[in-house]
């Protein structure tokens, strides 16, 4: 099967006072349609990097990055945004909703930048699908940690794209209510077919996932 | 960012500051220097002026707080330089004159040395003459040698028109020629100069002096009615203008000063999770925010003062401009004291019913301290119009969110901003205020502009004849249109004294001081049964032709001043004859305007029947002037002509001068006000940084972010700026047309202009300030 996240010797430095800091080093990492894969790894060992480099939002100091074939690495940010709000979805620990846009509205700016005229049935049945139907013009500010995280995960899955990448979408969260995320995050990844890459702490999560790798001081073990 | 927001706003208040205080202290030096020049206007504190006889100094001498006197004469006469004549205005000084302001010569001469034979002259008689520094001309056949040329003169503007450009000689020289007998047309002065006050007790003793006497008396506060009136409608412009840029200045700095607050929040939150005092953070915070406001305000005031000072050492002579050391202290220590209140309100106020009650009282403290009270009224109105579209923008915010469902992006985009109230608050009251200020400064600038306009008197006739007797007037025509004269006009002409007014004697009647001067000697009176070309009857209507019932036009401001309406009646002696007169119209009169105008006129039938002489106003081509004035000399030598041009240059120099200082403090105004505004929007678009990179995040370009930035600030735009124009619009409508009754002038064209392309500015960059930094 053709890989949909293509990394080969991927490495990410940032400039600081004293030189440059490696982050990542040559990484060399695939995902596949339909696949879920899990890292781990302690604070600082450049989990949330590679996912930037996934979804293109830095540009890697060397090695090539493909996205369904697209190069990141090569691409202008403004293209790479495009890629991004076409072929991912991405859920955040802190949720990042948009707290002047009520929940329907949140996920339609999913539909919105994806270029997707915008379909509040879509975003009200990707609601409803995350037990938000009740909660449609309800602001972020008057939603439970949980419930905003059930936002984000529609946001992210609502313009059905071929690749979620979520970082630590239950760090927020108790352990009851992170496992509740989590299937429902799965489950809807299965059932649109996209691949997962999630970013976590929790080793019972991880383990749910296809395949599972860890990263430490910024290499693949 | 915190930083980078607060750099921002340190820099714009700090630059609003400089500008304010510059404003400020630039128009009250400006006003300071027009009000207190009444003493030099008129060449002393009191003056009293008799006519064909001198006034009998010793009696004044006596009266007990007045401290120097010294005597002035002015007649006309003929100057003859070579073969030829001109008609001069000859200012005849005694050694103690002036005894206030000051005489400005070139080359310098000081006026207590100018010899029996020695004359200045002004500078038009100069050019006209070429006349240069020893040259000899004749005065009453005597030689006298020009010693200078007169560039400002105390007394020179306070005797308003005077026939012919003035000479300024001794009096000693003047009585030597024999000009100077009883009976003989001179007006002698007696300037008195009065001890700190003094002023009120002395003037009491002068008027039952000079009422036995025959005598005229004026004083400081009246020196120049025309300048007063023209000075108290600039200053009421004037502190409409700062009013309306100060509140904006005010509001934008309250703005800036609550995005600090909320930029601050998380970390008070964090400072109260480690268990800090809740009194030590609010301290903490209230230093946090106010200082750098209170040093960015120190530095603004100390910049705007240096730049002041720059200013007053480069302009130059003519214009009156006097920086008073208590206005500076004042007006630096109220604008600190104003932005650090403003300040604190923001930051400790978080009921409405505060800023409600705080703002307006503050701006009005501010503005009654260094304004007056009239000021404070605007200041409290125009504090509490941002308060009212602010509670306004809250309601009607909900009403935006149908449209947040909209089928179309761009409405959806626009109706999930402006529903949003707070950000509906923030462009209300910053956005609208800026409009509002922009309206109200730039209209009542163009208002003023244009009644001073009017007063420059571009069509003034070039001539001003008097003393044409009834049997000449024919043939002074026919000689006029032989030179090509046009818009000849020749009305007849009575003197006559208002003695009562609604019954009540004149000097027993309470007028207003804009007018007192109708009631002070006689006044030219015309008649005619239709009413002058050009002008508006304003109430009342005029009499039908052939009216035989004694009715009277004035004015209408005199006649508002007087007490007088339509209807009422005056008593006026002509040559002795009372004439008891009904107003039947008023009307208004420009008396800058260099034409023919008279404060009262009267129906033909009582018209007819008096003595009287002509006058007549027209104009000449620059071609046909020498020889025309040379036919007037030879065939009409009883007539007096007077070049209008040097009659109505001083006036039109300070109307100019007026104009340049307004058109000057109105655009600082503006720049201040625009800085600030700037700022607080630019600060509202930092403080959603986070979303903007969540969109981004999320795949959005950085042209999507910046259209949809620009797209609501372009409809908070259309929104608030129609709101607030109009605001500024009423506003200025009611101070200018009801309060002072005067057309208000609405420059279209400049207004939209000028609304629109700062906001197409502010839209360009806020688009940009939001993907500044986004990667």
């Amino acid at each position: 099967m053709q890989d949909l996240l293509h990394m080969s010797q991927v490495s990410y430095n940032v400039p600081t006072l004293e030189g440059p800091l490696q982050i990542l080093r040559d990484i060399n990492f695939s995902v596949t349609q339909g696949k879920s894969v899990a890292i781990m790894g302690p604070s600082g060992s450049g989990k949330t990097s590679l996912l930037r480099l996934a979804a293109g939002q830095h540009k890697p100091s060397s090695g090539r990055i493909l996205l369904a074939g697209h190069d990141l690495t090569a691409a202008h940010a403004d293209q790479c945004a495009q890629w991004r709000r076409t072929l991912i979805g991405q859920v955040f620990q802190q949720f990042r909703l948009v707290e002047t846009l009520n929940a329907l509205e949140n996920v339609v700016l999913g539909l919105e930048l994806a270029g997707i005229t915008a379909n509040f049935d879509v975003a009200e049945a990707a609601l409803v699908e995350v037990g938000l139907g009740h909660r449609l013009k309800h602001f972020p500010e008057t939603l439970s940690g949980g419930e905003r995280q059930r936002v984000g995960i529609a946001r992210a899955l609502v313009h059905k794209p071929q690749l979620v990448l979520a970082d630590e979408p239950t760090g927020n969260l108790d352990k009851d209510r992170a496992v509740q995320i989590f299937d429902l995050l799965l489950n809807a990844v299965s059932q649109t077919g996209a691949a997962l890459v999630l970013v976590t702490h929790d080793p019972t999560l991880a383990m749910r996932c296809d395949q599972m790798i860890e990263i430490s001081g910024g290499c693949l073990k | 960012m915190l930083a980078r927001t607060a750099k921002g706003t340190f820099v714009s208040l700090m630059l609003a500051s400089s500008l304010f205080v510059l404003t400020l202290l630039g128009g009250l030096g400006f006003q300071r220097a027009l009000e207190r020049s009444g003493a030099d206007l008129l060449g002393g504190d009191v003056e009293i002026r008799t006519v064909h006889r001198p006034v009998a100094a010793q009696r004044y001498a006596r009266i007990e707080g007045v401290q120097e006197i010294a005597r002035m004469t002015s007649l006309r006469s003929m100057l003859q330089v070579g073969d030829q004549y001109r008609l001069v205005q000859i200012t005849a000084v005694e050694e103690s004159w002036p005894l206030r302001g000051q005489l400005v010569t070139e080359p310098l001469l000081n006026a207590k040395k100018l010899g029996p034979k020695d004359v200045l002259v002004e500078p038009s008689l100069a050019r006209r003459f070429d006349l240069k520094v020893g040259q000899k001309v004749q005065v009453a056949g005597q030689d006298l040698t020009v010693r200078g040329i007169v560039v400002a003169m105390p007394g020179g503007f306070s005797q308003g028109p005077v026939l012919g450009p003035r000479i300024l000689m001794s009096r000693a020289a003047l009585e030597s020629a024999g000009l100077l007998q009883v009976g003989s047309l001179f007006h002698d002065h007696l300037l008195l100069n009065v001890a700190p006050g003094q002023l009120d007790a002395v003037l009491s003793d002068v008027n039952s002096q000079a009422q036995e006497d025959g005598a005229r008396v004026r004083e400081r506060r009246a020196a120049a009615p025309a300048t007063i009136q023209i000075v108290s409608r600039v200053a009421v412009g004037f502190a409409l203008m700062v009013a309306a840029g100060l509140i904006i200045a005010a509001y934008g700095l309250r703005h800036a000063v609550m995005t600090q607050r909320h930029l601050r929040e998380p970390l008070a939150h964090d400072l109260r999770a480690l268990g800090m005092a809740e009194a030590l953070i609010k301290r903490l915070m209230i230093i946090a925010l106010l200082l750098p406001g209170f040093i960015a305000t120190c530095l603004g005031v100390v910049l705007g003062v240096i730049l002041l000072l720059a200013v007053g050492l480069v302009l130059p002579q003519n214009i009156p401009f006097l920086p008073v050391l208590f206005d500076v202290l004042l007006v630096s220590i109220s604008v600190v004291l104003y932005a650090v209140c403003v300040s604190l309100l923001a930051v400790m106020a978080r009921r409405a019913w505060w800023h409600w009650v705080g703002l307006p009282l503050l701006s009005a403290s501010i503005f009654a301290i260094i304004l007056g009270l009239q000021p404070a009224l605007f200041a409290m109105i125009f504090t509490l119009i941002p308060l009212l579209l602010e509670f306004i923008a809250t309601r009607i915010a909900p009403i935006w969110g149908t449209l947040a469902y909209h089928s179309r992006p761009s409405l959806r985009a626009i109706g999930r901003v402006l529903r949003q109230p707070e950000l509906l608050r923030l462009g209300f009251s910053v956005g609208a205020v800026g409009a509002l200020a922009f309206a109200t400064i730039l209209v009542a600038l163009s208002s003023l502009r244009a009644d001073l306009d009017q007063r420059l008197s571009v069509n003034a006739p070039t001539h001003f004849v008097v003393d044409l007797r009834q049997v000449d007037v024919e043939s002074f025509t026919d000689m006029l249109r032989a030179h090509n004269a046009s818009d000849v006009k020749v009305a007849s002409m009575l003197r006559g004294v208002i003695r009562k007014i609604n019954g009540i004697a004149s000097q027993d009647a309470q007028v207003g001081s804009g007018s007192a001067w109708m009631l002070r000697g006689d006044r030219g009176i015309t008649f005619a049964d239709q009413p002058p070309e050009g002008i508006d009857i304003l109430e009342g209507a005029w009499w039908p032709e052939g009216e035989q019932k004694p009715s009277v036009s004035l004015d209408q401001r005199a006649a508002q001043d007087l007490g007088l309406n339509v209807g009422d009646t005056i008593e006026v002696d002509i040559l002795g004859q009372p004439i008891m007169l009904t107003v039947a119209a008023l009307r208004e009169i420009n008396w800058a305007g260099g034409g023919m105008n008279f404060s009262l006129m009267v129906n033909k039938a009582v018209g007819e029947q008096l003595p009287l002489g002509y006058i007549s106003s027209f104009s000449l081509s620059e071609n046909d002037m020498a020889s025309a004035e040379a036919d007037m000399a030879r065939l009409f030598p009883m007539v007096s002509v007077v070049r209008v041009q040097d009659v109505i240059a001083p006036v039109q120099s300070l109307l100019n001068i007026l104009r340049y200082v307004l058109t000057g403090l109105g655009g600082l105004l503006l720049f201040g006000a625009l800085l600030v505004l700037t700022s607080a929007l630019l600060a509202q678009i930092r403080l959603r940084k986070e979303e903007f990179e969540t969109r981004r995040l999320l795949g959005a370009t950085k042209k999507q972010i910046q259209s949809l930035v620009r797209l609501e600030m372009g409809a908070l735009a259309g929104l608030v700026l129609g709101v607030g124009m109009l605001m500024g619009l009423i506003m200025v409508w009611v101070v200018f047309y009801v309060a002072l009754s005067q057309d208000i002038v609405v420059p279209w064209v400049s207004l939209i202009v000028g609304l629109v392309i700062p906001w197409l500015v502010i839209i360009f960059l806020a688009g940009s300030h939001a993907t500044t930094k986004l990667r």
